[in-house]
């Protein structure tokens, strides 16, 4: 997230001087989203070059220099709304070590199955440890942190969701192998090469599979 | 140690067309100790879970429970040892309809010919743990989801068993009843020190056990005892994000 809609979004409160706004984003977000002040400076400069926000009074605090008061503006609002109610587009997991892992074990000589499994046990103890941290956390009064556990949590789900799909896809290209080559040759003896296995075709033969089973009982 | 499989086989149909449900399974339970069993459908979860709880007939090998092999127990036998030691929840709660939720949490007293005082000071103590006051006099009917496992809950636990196996225990429930069950479960085992077996497909269950044993075609391929193997400490640094 950029700070820009982080600024944006306190000032959309009332005005503020940039020594508390950055205050304010560490205490609404948590330190992760962490900022110096040179960088809520320099977006505040750039927020005011754009017209986004205006430097309204200044400030007398104490003996310390005069501090600038920054306004959002109209245009600075409606370029917020916009921000929320569009969604983040962002993948970030197609540059995920573990999918180059996986996908590279496929042609080496490790066994995917293994690495799959292994990783399993990883997101397990995760998932594990960040259960026991909800456990302990108080629905009264720390909200924000059990919802972000929750967010952890069913990110970790995620990614196990996903182990369980590469060891299906895994089973069913053993299978396909096991079946030997998919050709058909007609009675004119010409033979019929798919281009290649479709998820529908796997599904298909699948079925005839179930149904032919279920005739045999 | 409560509880003992010693190379389960659990086959159906004969000959050539035999299928193995469950192929050689050995392991055991500590008291108190809450083991989740993991692994795709079809894998042998639920007829292991049935094969420990004396549900279904082994094809061969033994099952202990406190060192009592169930295996040669004549039906009757079996049905008072289940009735005793061990409490039974399903994913679809099987309740009995026409009877209160303090009534259905009664059954398995009454079944034992318990005393009439005796019976209401239990079900009262069972019903109070799993948060249900209020509640005993409505049919399952007259309830959500979430509290219809909360009597089911109350109705395995209402005999003192040594131990508790769950198939599936949160499958019919959205997610914030789901957590709000499986606290409940890990609570009681905490207070009363019951060993729990839980069959679950769903990671975010199974997270809450303190041992997870991974099933696949009928045999235990893995198993992982969770806890201690990640810094908390950093885990919630990381998720909290730390400068310092």
């Amino acid at each position: 997230m950029s700070v820009k809609y982080g600024i944006l979004a306190i000032l959309s409160r009332r005005p503020f001087h940039g020594y508390e706004l950055r205050q304010e984003l560490e205490a609404e977000l948590g330190s992760n989203w962490s900022v110096n002040y040179g960088q809520i400076y320099s977006t505040l400069d750039r927020l005011e070059r754009d017209g986004l926000v205006i430097q309204s009074d200044t400030v007398a605090v104490n003996d310390a220099p005069d501090r600038k008061l920054y306004t959002i503006t109209p245009a600075g609002q409606d370029e917020l709304n916009k921000w929320f109610l569009n969604p983040v587009t962002k993948i970030d997991n197609l540059r995920d070590e573990f999918y180059a892992k996986v996908v590279l074990s496929l042609t080496s000589n490790v066994s995917t199955e293994d690495v799959l499994q292994i990783q399993r046990k990883a997101e397990l103890q995760k998932l594990h440890e960040l259960t026991r941290l909800k456990e302990e956390a108080d629905p009264a009064i720390e909200l924000p942190w059990i919802m972000q556990i929750d967010l952890a949590i069913l990110h970790t789900e995620a990614t196990m969701q996903w182990l369980n799909m590469c060891e299906a896809r895994l089973r069913k290209l053993k299978d396909i192998y096991k079946q030997g080559p998919s050709v058909k040759v007609k009675r004119d003896g010409r033979e019929i090469r798919p281009a290649g296995d479709t998820a529908a075709d796997i599904t298909k033969r699948e079925e005839k599979q179930t149904a032919r089973d279920f005739r045999r009982r | 140690m409560i509880m003992e499989a010693i190379g389960l086989i659990k086959s159906y149909g004969e000959g050539s067309a035999t299928v193995k449900a469950l192929d050689n399974v050995t392991l055991q339970i500590e008291d108190g100790e809450f083991v989740a069993i993991m692994g795709p459908s079809g894998s042998g979860k639920s007829t292991l879970l049935h094969l420990m709880g004396g549900l279904d007939s082994i094809t061969s090998g033994q099952v202990k429970v406190n060192g009592r092999d169930i295996t040669t127990l004549k039906e009757a036998e079996l049905a008072r040892f289940r009735r005793k030691e061990i409490g039974f929840i399903f994913q679809s709660y099987n309740l009995v309809s026409v009877l209160t939720a303090e009534e259905n949490v009664a059954l398995p007293l009454l079944m034992d010919g318990c005393k009439e005082s005796v019976m209401r000071e239990n079900v009262g103590k069972a019903i109070n743990l799993v948060g249900l006051d209020g509640r005993s006099h409505h049919r399952p009917s007259q309830l959500s989801g979430g509290e219809q496992q909360r009597v089911a809950i109350a109705r395995a636990i209402v005999n003192n068993p040594s131990i508790i196996l769950a198939d599936e225990p949160t499958g019919n429930l959205d997610s914030v009843n789901a957590e709000e069950i499986m606290d409940l479960l890990s609570n009681l085992r905490n207070k009363s020190g019951q060993a729990i077996v839980m069959v679950t497909h769903d990671p975010k269950m199974a997270a809450y056990a303190d041992r997870i044993i991974f099933l696949k075609d009928g045999r235990i391929i893995d198993e992982e005892r969770l806890g201690g193997k990640i810094d908390q400490k950093k885990l919630v640094s990381k998720l909290k994000g730390s400068t310092n």
